[in-house]
């Protein structure tokens, strides 16, 4: 086997054990533990979970922009054979925004709104690049019409402040995309725009995906955006990967009482005989709150004695983490 | 059928910003044109009967909100009227002011953080004269009750709840005062999936055992589709599409209700099924001629930028704003 096959076949990222902590007064405070996740090239991984479970701050450890006072705690990030949580800043400054690149749900929150969104384009083209000014310009343009951006040439002299919401997640992407990324991390780019804006967008990245094989990681807590972009599904909950497997089966036949869950309560599912939403009850805990075991237990119709101990990680290419998992009967 | 307790007429309001000395200079010398109006609400007519949850949908700028905050008497309209129970709903007064009541997206921001919810809960009902102030703790213990929080809830401060508990909170302080009808404006847009069940199962359980109407202002169609008796599709400021909710979800007349339900996204992850719109909505500033829709519509033919559109089919339940109903 040659080298390159060898490099072909290892996973281009690679979490294993890798806890996410906070620094307090009172000690550390575990937000994330026993994260376990492979990505391999152009792959595309749907992270879910709620708020709290924990998936932005797995982006932002990848990315190695955690801020203080959290930091990973342990485990090991392994991002083409070489261990993310060793690198000095300056080594990961060279990788990120080049071989790895990140979205945000704000782009008001990325872009300057000071400085004409071409400047911002060429800027980062110019980190990473040795061009002059006039070839940054000539691929800045390039850049937008890849997403998209028509009228190109004339837009990019406008601020941030002049571009509509759908237009401004845009030109992030193009930003994300400018270096043909090995990997670009998405948190919730699209939840905060309009259904006929966020369709959009969608068919652009399903383009981009197939086009230029990045791989990428789609945080979101919106399951039917994921479904229609990824081809894997982890599932968080109070910190820890629940569920993992190929998009289709997580979404149809889960075996975590928590996708099934999360799955029935969808509002797009037909009403109950009493015209009522399924509901899971309770609500996720707060991280000082997390009971022992498995953590989902207070609110698991399932839980019974056993799931004080911690469940053990079944299945391989499909794993879940539960002492009653459901047989992968079809949830709809 | 019974009377609405709410109608709205004509409902008009908009926005001017105000010149300052130099921008009237400037217009007065004909050196800048006057300002830009902003036609938030424009012409909306609306009614909503006992015990029924109306949806109010649209994306940014619709004009849902402010169409809320006419509702309740939070702003008054330019034009039209609004009247409750027959009688004018008036901003900052009137005889509806009480029974109207709004429901917010943000439940922290409408909490005080440094006062027992059981104090704040309390409060208006005892000003209004509604509840004396010996039956306090009983009257509190009964709206906890209502909204699925136990009693002792009264004495924690709004940080030691969490979000979904926070937003039955919210709408315990809007029934507080007893009203007929509430307004939620994204009450479950910032809600996780198994807790914005949670709430919607509430609202529908307000209105089966008490009989409270709500006017349900979203911009998630699945979730308008699924709580909704009615439903007013909000285009720049007017209602393009009315009608029961599973008829304009499932038989929709207007092209662009079409695209709202063609480009919502599902559980089976088809986006192949999906149909892009050309351009986002116009700003609510610069309002197309003819129909409103036209410079995105699919199915536009010149004569829609020429005159605005009738409802069709006149006089029946469910209309939609569109003279392309046979294309």
């Amino acid at each position: 086997m040659t080298d390159a096959t060898a490099k072909a076949d290892e996973p281009l990222l690679d979490l294993s054990d890798v806890s996410i902590v906070f620094d307090t007064a009172d000690g550390p405070l575990v937000a994330v533990d026993q994260l376990r996740l492979r990505l391999a090239r152009g792959q595309v991984l749907g992270l879910v979970g709620e708020s709290g479970s924990g998936k932005s701050l797995t982006g932002f450890a990848i990315m190695g922009a955690l801020d203080p006072p959290g930091r990973v705690g342990g485990g090991r990030i392994l991002f083409d054979g070489e261990d993310l949580t060793t690198l000095d800043p300056a080594a990961l400054r060279r990788l990120r925004g080049n071989r790895m690149a990140m979205i945000l749900q704000d782009p008001m929150l990325t872009l300057n709104p000071t400085l004409t969104i071409g400047t911002q384009i060429i800027e980062a083209i110019r980190a990473h690049r040795p061009v002059g000014r006039a070839e940054a310009r000539r691929l800045a343009v390039a850049a937008m019409r890849r997403v998209g951006i028509g009228d190109a040439e004339k837009r990019l002299d406008s601020y941030p402040h002049e571009y509509s919401g759908g237009m401004r997640q845009r030109v992030s992407i193009a930003i994300a995309l400018l270096h043909a990324p090995d990997l670009i991390i998405a948190d919730e780019p699209t939840t905060a725009l309009d259904v006929t804006v966020q369709a959009q967008i969608l068919l652009e990245v399903r383009r981009l995906v197939e086009e230029m094989g990045s791989a990428w990681i789609w945080i979101s807590h919106d399951l039917s955006v994921v479904a229609g972009l990824a081809d894997r599904i982890a599932v968080m909950y109070a910190g820890r990967i629940v569920e993992e497997g190929p998009a289709r089966t997580v979404l149809t036949r889960p075996r975590h009482p928590y996708t099934q869950g999360l799955l029935r309560s969808a509002p797009d599912n037909p009403p109950l005989a009493d015209g009522r939403l399924w509901q899971i009850a309770g609500s996720a805990p707060a991280i000082a709150h997390r009971v022992s075991g498995c953590r989902f237990r207070p609110r698991c119709p399932r839980a019974d004695a056993a799931c004080a101990e911690p469940p053990p990680d079944s299945g391989t290419t499909h794993r879940f983490a539960c002492w009653h998992p459901h047989d992968g009967e079809a949830v709809r | 059928m019974s009377a609405p307790v709410l109608t709205a007429r004509g409902v008009t309001k908009r926005y001017a910003k105000r010149p300052d000395l130099i921008d009237r200079g400037l217009v007065a010398t004909g050196l800048k044109p006057p300002g830009d109006i902003v036609r938030a609400v424009n012409g909306v007519d609306l009614d909503i009967l006992p015990a029924e949850i109306v949806g109010i949908v649209g994306e940014s700028g619709c004009g849902k909100s402010t169409l809320g905050r006419l509702l309740v008497g939070l702003e008054a309209p330019d034009e039209g009227r609004i009247t409750f129970d027959g009688a004018p709903v008036r901003a900052g007064g009137g005889p509806a002011h009480l029974a109207v009541q709004m429901v917010f997206q943000d439940a922290a921001a409408t909490l005080n953080p440094r006062r027992r919810v059981g104090s704040q809960l309390v409060e208006a009902p005892v000003a209004h004269g509604l509840v004396d102030r010996s039956d306090a703790p009983a009257f509190v213990a009964d709206l906890l009750r209502r909204v699925g929080l136990e009693a002792e809830a009264a004495a924690r401060y709004p940080h030691q709840f969490s979000g979904g508990q926070r937003q039955r909170l919210n709408i315990a302080r809007a029934l507080a005062v007893a009203p007929r009808l509430i307004v939620c404006d994204e009450a479950v847009a910032s809600l996780d999936l198994s807790v914005q069940a949670q709430i919607l199962n509430l609202l529908l359980d307000l209105r089966d055992r008490e009989g409270l109407a709500i006017a349900f202002i979203s911009h998630d169609l699945a979730v308008v589709h699924r709580i909704a008796d009615r439903v007013a599709v909000l285009y720049l400021g007017q209602v393009v599409e009315t009608g029961r909710a599973d008829a304009v979800f499932d038989a929709s007349r207007h092209p662009y209700t079409q695209a709202l339900v063609v480009n919502r996204l599902s559980l089976d992850g088809r986006l192949d099924r999906l149909s892009v719109l050309p351009g986002e909505p116009p700003s609510p500033v610069s309002i197309p001629p003819g129909c409103l829709f036209h410079p995105r519509c699919p199915k536009a033919v010149p004569a829609c930028a020429a005159a605005a559109p009738e409802r069709h089919p006149p006089a029946a339940d469910h209309w939609a704003t569109c003279n392309r109903q046979d294309a």
